[in-house]
Parts: C-alpha cells; structure tokens; sequence
C-alpha cells in the first residue's frame, strides 16, 4: 500500500493511496506500513513476499501419473538400453565419417591398388564357379592375398592378433573341455565310494 | 530440477497434450462436417494445431525452471533487479 503525495512543482493535487494487489494463496494479510514516495530506494526493488502456489492437479493429471508409473519401469529398461547402444551407434557413424574423409583424401596410388585387389576379388568368384563355399572362400583368399603383396606391415598385424585370438580361444575351449570331461569321472567316482561304504 | 517435480510437468505436459488433441481434433470435426464438405484436411490442421502448441507449452514449462534460476543467479550477482 502506498501513499502518494504532491511533487513540488507538480500540479497541486491530494494526497492518494493505492492498494497493491494482494498475495496469491489467499488469506495471508500483509501487515506492512504504508510507504511513502520519499521513502522509496531508486536503486532496489521493495522486498516481495508472494509465493507462486501451483494449481491443484486435476482427474486427467492423476490419471497421467498413474499410467506414468505404470510404464516407469518399462521407459527406465528404454532408456538403459539407449545408453547401451548409443555409444556403439556413435563409433560406427564416426567410422563412416572417418572412411569418407579419407576417400576424400586418399593416399598415394589408393584407387589403383583398391581396383587390382577388387579384380582379384573378382577372379576368385569367377574361378570359384560350381560350390557356394568356394565363392566365399576364393574371392576373399585371393584379396586378402593381393592386399597383403601391398600393404604387407599391416597384413602381418592383423595376421599377428588374429592367431593370438585363436590361439587364446583354443585354451580356453580345451580348458573347458578338459573340466566337462573331469567332471562326471569325479562323480562316478563318488558313486562307487557311497555303493561300498552303507 | 527433482525428480518429483519433473515428474508433476510431464503429468502436466501430457494432461494439456491430450486436452489441446481433443480439442483440435473436435473443432477440426466440426469445421470439416459444416463448411468444407466433409474433408480431411481441416481435421488434420485442427489436430496438428492442438499438438503444436501443447509441444509449445510443454517445452516452455521445462524451460522455465532453468530460466528462473538464471535470472536468480543474475539478480545475485548484479545485486540490483526489478
């Protein structure tokens, strides 16, 4: 509430209050003393004591929130999954990203030698005419065959790693075999002893 | 923003979602039977209409929780705002 009174210099007028707009929520009472014009700072804002009281949720709101809940679970195992997969997404589309830059800038004599290996390619599936296994086996034997004559530190890498692979693969599988087949000797073998010992 | 709270603006969000949905696509019904001949196209504007400014409104309401805490964290640090 403020009191408003006469400028000097202004028009004469009488002195006037005005109301402000009460606080919403309702049936608080302000119990502030009128401030003056003169009292009044050019530099702050007067302190406002409102509070913002939310409308009340509705039927159609509740019922939102309980079809929400319901499908928390459900959204939760989406966006888990999401998290799952987008990192592998981003990986692939950075790799196709990275090949057309490349492409775009490609090294010293790249498409010739991607067109010899291609035709390699070619003439395995062309000699490997009357098997569905040739036609897989031929074609690649014979590119990666051709790539290696070019790029030959590379080809012994993946050459290197892929024989580690299999090498580790190899154990591992004999060492599963060798504890399945350990296994039903110990438990025969625990048969006989319960048979003799009643 | 909680959880709770974001929680009350999506059930809210969804809530003016299906309302402006209903309320498109119903006066887009009613346009297409009196005035243009029982066709789809008023239908569809009714109801695309009523979703776009339910997006609108929604994407406002989450806005708004940083947007008020921006002009807190200016107000804090000017020290003077109106």
């Amino acid at each position: 509430v403020l009191t408003v009174s006469a400028m000097p210099g202004a028009p004469q007028l009488p002195p006037f209050t005005v109301f402000a707009a009460g606080a919403a929520g309702g049936g608080e009472k302000e119990t502030t003393a009128p401030l003056s014009l003169d009292e009044l700072s050019l530099y702050a804002a007067p302190q406002q004591n409102r509070r913002y009281a939310e409308p009340e949720a509705g039927q159609l709101e509740e019922r939102v929130a309980t079809f929400r809940k319901l499908a928390e679970p459900y959204s939760a195992w989406c966006s888990g999954t999401f998290d799952k997969i987008k990192p592998k997404v981003q990986k692939v589309v950075q790799f196709g990203s990275d090949a057309y830059a490349c492409l775009q800038k490609p090294p010293k004599d790249f498409y010739p030698r991607a067109g010899i290996i291609g035709f390699a390619g070619m003439l395995g599936l062309f000699l490997a005419r009357g098997s569905r296994v040739k036609k897989l086996l031929y074609p690649a034997g014979f590119m990666a065959v051709s790539a290696s004559l070019y790029y030959p530190e590379q080809a012994a890498a993946i050459a290197k790693s892929t024989g580690d692979s299999v090498y580790d693969s190899a154990v591992r599988s004999y060492a599963a075999l060798e504890k399945i087949l350990k296994n039903p000797q110990s438990k025969d073998a625990n048969g006989d002893k319960s048979k003799r010992n009643p | 923003m909680s959880e709770k709270e974001l929680g009350k603006k999506w059930d809210r969000c969804l809530a003016d979602g299906v309302i402006k949905l209903g309320t498109g696509l119903g006066l887009g019904i009613v346009f297409s039977v009196l005035f243009f001949k029982r066709r789809t196209w008023p239908i569809s504007l009714g109801s695309g209409a009523g979703l776009g400014m339910a997006y609108a409104n929604c994407q406002n309401n989450l806005r708004s929780h940083y947007l008020q805490h921006r002009i807190e964290a200016v107000c804090f640090r000017t020290a003077s705002c109106w």
